[in-house]
C-alpha cells in the first residue's frame, strides 16, 4: 500500500473518532443556547423492537412543539429534545445514556420501550441523580431503591396477567393454554395470569414459552393448540405475532385467540402484516388510553392517525414530556432531583382535571392545584413510581378491523 | 500379505509389509512390501497411479493402511501419528512445495528443530530465559543450514514470495533441522530448473555421505540414475521389480509398466 | 463529557479482551471460531452469579476456567474434523449457550436477566466518584491480557500456531503435536473471553440473554481483521476504531439536522458498515502485520534491515 491510501484510512477513521472530542470543544452547532432546558429519550430504532420507537418520537416532538410554541417553560426558555437509538440492546442504551447525561446534560432520559434496555441504564441515570422515565413492563424496574426518581408509565408485567384472565373470563373461556414469548416483559406476566385464572375458575392446561426470532413457530402452535383449549393466551411482540396468526390460520385451530396489542395491533401494524381473513377473530387487550376523552381524540388526530387509533407507546412518550415540564415549572426548576417531588403534586388527585399540557402550564402558573391526566394513561403514580388506576382496553378484530369489546380493570 | 522379508537385518531402516490402501473402489495401495536400507539412496519410481506418494504417505504416519504394517528400524510404527516420525529420526519433504508461508525463511527453519522448550503454553511465558537460550543455538544452526543452501541473503523474507526452486531448497533445508537419519523425498525435481537440479544432487550426496540415507520418489529418470543406489519400482499398488538403476530400466516388465501394455 | 468517554473505553477494554483473544485463536492458530459469544456469556453468568457469593475475583478465575473448559471441550470435539467443522460446532455452540441462558431461568433468571451484579472495588470507585476507577481496572486487565498473549505470540508456541495456520500437514510433518498445540491456543483463548465477559457483567451491574448475540462475534472478527491477523497492536487500534466509528456516528444527529432522526439511525449503522468497508479496500492486510522472529532478534553478526 502505498502511503497516500494510508494516509487516507487514517483520515478517514482519526475523523470520525474525533467527533466525540470535537463536541467538548465545538460547542455551537449542537448545544443547546443557554437558556434552554435539555430533555433526552433512548427510543428503539433499530433491533428487534425498531418498530415500536418513530412513533414515540413523533409524540414527544408534537409536545415540546407545543410547548415551545406557547412560550416555554421556566420563564420563557425553549425546551430541547434529545433522543438516541437503543438498538434493542441493553449495552447500547448504557452508551446512549451516558451520551446523554455527560454530553447533553438532560435532566431526563425517557422512553425506554424494553425492559432490559431499562434494567441497563437504571443505575447509571439513579448515579447520575436525574429522573428516569420508562414505558416498560418489567416489575424489576420499579423494585429496590429508586431514590424517587423513576416513574413508569406503562402497567407492570403483575398487572396485564389478570387483565388477560379477565379478558378469558368475559368471553366464557375456562380451559385455556399460555403461548408466550421468552422475553423479560412478557414472562413476567404468566404466573400472575394463572393465578387469577385459578381464582375465577379456571384451568390453564399448558404453557408453552418459545424463543423470538426463530424461523417458524409451528411446533409451539400446535402443542399451545393441540389439546383443544377454549383459548389460548398468546403473548408475543409484532414480528412473532405475525408468523403465530399465520400457523394458527394454516392449522385451522378453532381455539379463540386472546393476545397482547403488543404484537396484535401495534397501532396497525398487524393487520397490516396479515390481513384481515388470518386476523379474524383474534381479541387484544393492552393498557388503555383514556379513549374517550376529547384530548385524546386530538392527540390522535395531532399524530396524524385516523379516528380511533389506539395507541399504546406514543402516548406514553407523550405523556413523559408533558408531566416533565409541568413538574418542572411547578418546582420552577430544572433540577431533576427536585422537580421529581413535583410529579405527583401535579398529576395525582385531588386538584382540577387537566389533559391539555398548554393550559395546565398556565394553571400551575396561576397557582392552581392540577390533576394532568394524559394521553396514555391518567398518570396516577405511588410511591414506587407506577402507574396505578390501569384498566386495560380489550379489541376484537372483525372485517378487518378492531372493534371494541370493553375495558378490564 | 507377507512378501519377502528382510527384516532382521541390520541395514532395514524403514520397511513395509503387505501394505494396503483403499480409497472407494480403487486400490491405491495393494500389497506393497519394500525395504529401504540404511545409508543408502534407494529410488522409488513408476509410472503415474502407482501409488508411490500414498505409500509416502503411509511411510510417515500420514495415511493409516488399511492392512499391513510398518517398520522403523524393527519397531511398529504403523499407528504412530504423523508428528511422531521426526522425533524418530524421520523427515519428508511434499511433491507440490508447501512453504509456510506467512512465516520469513528464516522463522522456518527456527520451527524444525525438535524439543523446543518455548512451544509449551506456560514455558512460552515463563521459561523465557531457557528458550530464548535455545533459539539463539537453533539460529546459528539456522544460518549455516541457509547459507549452505544459499537462501541466507534472504533470511527475512517472508518464504511465500520465494521462487518454486527456491521453495524445494526451504523444504529440504528445513527438513535436515530435524536431524534425521532418513529423509523421504518426494519429487524433489518437479518444477526445478536443471541448475538447481544440480544443486539438489550435489547437496544429497554430500548428505549421504554425512551419513544420511534417503528414499526418492522421482520421475526424472536423470535424477534416479545419478543419486540412487536401489531402485524400486512399483505398479498398481506393489513392488514390480528392485535392483539397481541398469538393471532395473531393462527389465522388460519395467517397460510395459511405463508404457501402458494392458495386461 | 468526560464520563461519557470513560463509558466508551471501557467498553473497548471489553471489546479488545474478546478481540486479543480472538486473535490468539484465529489470528495466529487459524481456527475459526463463531461461537466467541458463548464463551464471553459464560464468562459473564459465571461472573454475574457467582461473585455475590464467593467474591469478584474468585469469581472472574471460574469465568476464566469455565470458558476455558468449555474450549477445550469444544475442541476436543471438533479439531480432529476437518477445518470447517470446527466453525459449524462453534456456530451451534453460541447458540446453545444463549438458548440455555434463554429457557432456564432457575439457573439464569431466563429472560429477566440478572441485575445488581457486584462491582470490584466498589468502595473505592463510590469514593472517587465515577467510573474512573474501573476504568483503571479495565485498563489493567487489557495490558495484563496484551503482555501475556503478545508474549505468547513471539515465542516458539507462537510461531508453531502460525505454522499449523499456515499448513497443518507440513508442521505435523516438522515433528510439532497439532492437535494438542491447537487445543492449548483455544483454550487460552477461551479463558480470556470468560474474563471479557466478567468484566461486562461487572460494568454493566445487569445482564440479560439479550447482550449475548452473534453481534458479538462478528465485532470481534471485525476488529482482528481490521487490525491485522495476528498482530495485536494492531488490534488494539482496530477494537478502538470500530468503537469510535460505533459511537462517533451517534453525534452525527446532533449535528445534522436536515435528516430525521429515524432515518439517521438506520443511516447510522449502514454508515458503519461502510467503514468497515472502505477499512478493507484501503488497507487489506490490516493495520499492523503479525510479530516476526527477525535474524537481528537472534543472530549478532546482523544489522537490523530496514
Amino acid at each position: 500500500m502505498t502511503d497516500s491510501f494510508v494516509v487516507n484510512r487514517r483520515a478517514v477513521v482519526a475523523g470520525l473518532g474525533a467527533l466525540p472530542l470535537a463536541t467538548a470543544f465545538g460547542r455551537p452547532a449542537l448545544a443547546q443556547g443557554a437558556a434552554d432546558v435539555p430533555l433526552g429519550m433512548v427510543l428503539p430504532f433499530s433491533g428487534a423492537t425498531g418498530s415500536y420507537g418513530p412513533a414515540m418520537k413523533q409524540a414527544a416532538d408534537l409536545v415540546v412543539a407545543k410547548v415551545n410554541g406557547a412560550g416555554g417553560i421556566l420563564g420563557g426558555r425553549k425546551v430541547k429534545l434529545f433522543i438516541e437509538d437503543s438498538e434493542t440492546s441493553a449495552t447500547a442504551s448504557v452508551a446512549a445514556s451516558k451520551k446523554l447525561l455527560e454530553v447533553n446534560k438532560v435532566e431526563l432520559v425517557g422512553g425506554f420501550w424494553g425492559s432490559p434496555e431499562a434494567l441497563a441504564a437504571k443505575p447509571v441515570i439513579l448515579a447520575a441523580n436525574k429522573v428516569q422515565m420508562l414505558s416498560c413492563a418489567a416489575n424489576a424496574v420499579t423494585e429496590g431503591d429508586t431514590k424517587g426518581l423513576i416513574y413508569r408509565l406503562q402497567a407492570k408485567s403483575s398487572q396485564w396477567g389478570p387483565a388477560g384472565a379477565k379478558v378469558m373470563e368475559k368471553i366464557g373461556a375456562k380451559k385455556v393454554t399460555v403461548l408466550a414469548q421468552q422475553n423479560p416483559f412478557i414472562v413476567a406476566m404468566v404466573e400472575p395470569f394463572k393465578a387469577e385464572m385459578a381464582k375465577i375458575g379456571g384451568q390453564v392446561m399448558d404453557v408453552v414459552m418459545y424463543n423470538p426470532d426463530q424461523a417458524s413457530y409451528r411446533a409451539e402452535v400446535e402443542k399451545a393448540f393441540g389439546p383443544e383449549p377454549d383459548a389460548v393466551f398468546v403473548l408475543p411482540l409484532l414480528t412473532d405475532m405475525v408468523s403465530i396468526a399465520k400457523e394458527i390460520f394454516r392449522g385451522g385451530f378453532t381455539s379463540k385467540v386472546v393476545s397482547l396489542g403488543t404484537g396484535a395491533d401495534a397501532e396497525g401494524k398487524f393487520l397490516q402484516a396479515v390481513g384481515p381473513e388470518v386476523a379474524e377473530g383474534i381479541y387484544h387487550l393492552q393498557p388503555s388510553p383514556p379513549i374517550d376523552s376529547p384530548s385524546y381524540a386530538r392527540f390522535v388526530k395531532e399524530m396524524g392517525a385516523p379516528e380511533g387509533t389506539v395507541f399504546l407507546f406514543a402516548g406514553n412518550a407523550w405523556d413523559q414530556v408533558c408531566i416533565t415540564v409541568l413538574a418542572m415549572e411547578h418546582a420552577k426548576t430544572q433540577e431533576a432531583a427536585v422537580w421529581t417531588k413535583s410529579v405527583r403534586e401535579v398529576c395525582n388527585p385531588p386538584g382540577e382535571k387537566v389533559d391539555d399540557v398548554v393550559k395546565a402550564l398556565k394553571m400551575i402558573r396561576d397557582g392552581k392545584k392540577i390533576n394532568f391526566n394524559g394521553a396514555g394513561c391518567t398518570c396516577d403514580f405511588d410511591e414506587k413510581g407506577d402507574s396505578i388506576n390501569r384498566s386495560f382496553y380489550v379489541q376484537l378484530i372483525k372485517g378487518g378491523k378492531n372493534t371494541p369489546v370493553g375495558v378490564v380493570s | 500379505m507377507s512378501g519377502p522379508s528382510t527384516s532382521g537385518s541390520a541395514l532395514s531402516l524403514l520397511e513395509v509389509r503387505g501394505v494396503a490402501k483403499r480409497y472407494g473402489g480403487l486400490a491405491a495401495l495393494d500389497g506393497c512390501s519394500l525395504t529401504l536400507e540404511t545409508g543408502r539412496i534407494t529410488g522409488l519410481i513408476g509410472p503415474n497411479g502407482a501409488g508411490k506418494t500414498t505409500l509416502l504417505n503411509v511411510m510417515t504416519g500420514l495415511v493409516r493402511p488399511d492392512e499391513g504394517r510398518v517398520l522403523l528400524s524393527g519397531r511398529d510404527v504403523t499407528a504412530a501419528a504423523p508428528h511422531r516420525f521426526a522425533a524418530l529420526g524421520v523427515a519428508r519433504t511434499f511433491q507440490i512445495v508447501r512453504e509456510l508461508g506467512s512465516l520469513t525463511v528464516f522463522e522456518n527453519l527456527l520451527l524444525a528443530p525438535r524439543r523446543q522448550s518455548g512451544e509449551g503454553v506456560v514455558a512460552s511465558l515463563f521459561g523465557r530465559r531457557k528458550w530464548w537460550a535455545e533459539e539463539s543455538a537453533n539460529a546459528l544452526k539456522a544460518k549455516a543450514l541457509l547459507e549452505r543452501v544459499g537462501l541466507y541473503k534472504l533470511a527475512d523474507q517472508q518464504s511465500g514470495g520465494l521462487s518454486g526452486g527456491q521453495k524445494k531448497l526451504l523444504d529440504l533445508a528445513r527438513a535436515l533441522l530435524l536431524e534425521p537419519r532418513l529423509i523421504l523425498l518426494d519429487e524433489p525435481g518437479a518444477g526445478v530448473s536443471p541448475p538447481l537440479k544440480l544443486e539438489m544432487i550435489r547437496l544429497v550426496r554430500e548428505l549421504n555421505a554425512e551419513g544420511v540415507s534417503f528414499g526418492l520418489v522421482e520421475h526424472d529418470m536423470h535424477l534416479v540414475g545419478e543419486l540412487c543406489d536401489h531402485v524400486h519400482v512399483m505398479a498398481e499398488g506393489r513392488l514390480l521389480v528392485s535392483g539397481t538403476f541398469g538393471d532395473v530400466v531393462k527389465d522388460r516388465r519395467v517397460v510395459e509398466a511405463y508404457l501402458g501394455v494392458a495386461a | 463529557m468526560i464520563a461519557y468517554l470513560i463509558t466508551i473505553t471501557i467498553l473497548v477494554c471489553v471489546a479488545a479482551l474478546v478481540g486479543l483473544a480472538l486473535n490468539l485463536q484465529w489470528g495466529l492458530a487459524g481456527l475459526v471460531n463463531f461461537g466467541v459469544v458463548g464463551f464471553v456469556a459464560i464468562g459473564a453468568y459465571a461472573a454475574a452469579l457467582l461473585a455475590p457469593e464467593i467474591g469478584w475475583l474468585p469469581a472472574m478465575a471460574v469465568s476464566a476456567a469455565l470458558s476455558a473448559a468449555f474450549s477445550a471441550g469444544l475442541a476436543l470435539l471438533a479439531i480432529r474434523l476437518e477445518e470447517n467443522y470446527l466453525a459449524i460446532v462453534t456456530i451451534g455452540f453460541g447458540e446453545v449457550v444463549r438458548l440455555v441462558i434463554l429457557n432456564e431461568p432457575w439457573l439464569t433468571n431466563g429472560a429477566l436477566g440478572i441485575a445488581d451484579i457486584p462491582r470490584p472495588f466498589a468502595a473505592l470507585g463510590d469514593a472517587v466518584g465515577g467510573d474512573a476507577v474501573f476504568l483503571v481496572f479495565a485498563v489493567a486487565l487489557v495490558a495484563l491480557a496484551f503482555v501475556t498473549l503478545e508474549g505468547m505470540a513471539r515465542s516458539p508456541f507462537g510461531r508453531a500456531l502460525r505454522a499449523i495456520r499456515d499448513d497443518a500437514t507440513v508442521t505435523s510433518a516438522l515433528g510439532k503435536n497439532v492437535f494438542a498445540l491447537r487445543v492449548r491456543a483455544f483454550a487460552v483463548g477461551g479463558a480470556v473471553m470468560g474474563i471479557a465477559g466478567a468484566l461486562h457483567a461487572y460494568y454493566l451491574t445487569y445482564i440479560d440473554p439479550g447482550q449475548f448475540t452473534p453481534i458479538v462475534t462478528a465485532y470481534a472478527f471485525m476488529a482482528v481483521i481490521a487490525g491485522g491477523r495476528g498482530s495485536n497492536v494492531g488490534l488494539l487500534v482496530g477494537a478502538g476504531s470500530i468503537m469510535a466509528l460505533l459511537e462517533g456516528t451517534r453525534f452525527l444527529k446532533d449535528f445534522i439536522t436536515v435528516i430525521d432522526g429515524v432515518q439517521l439511525s438506520a443511516l447510522r449503522l449502514g454508515l458503519i458498515g461502510v467503514g468497515i468497508v472502505l477499512l478493507l479496500i484501503l488497507r487489506p492486510q490490516g493495520l499492523a502485520p503479525e510479530p516476526r522472529r527477525r535474524t537481528s532478534d537472534v543472530l549478532p553478526d546482523r544489522t537490523t534491515r530496514s
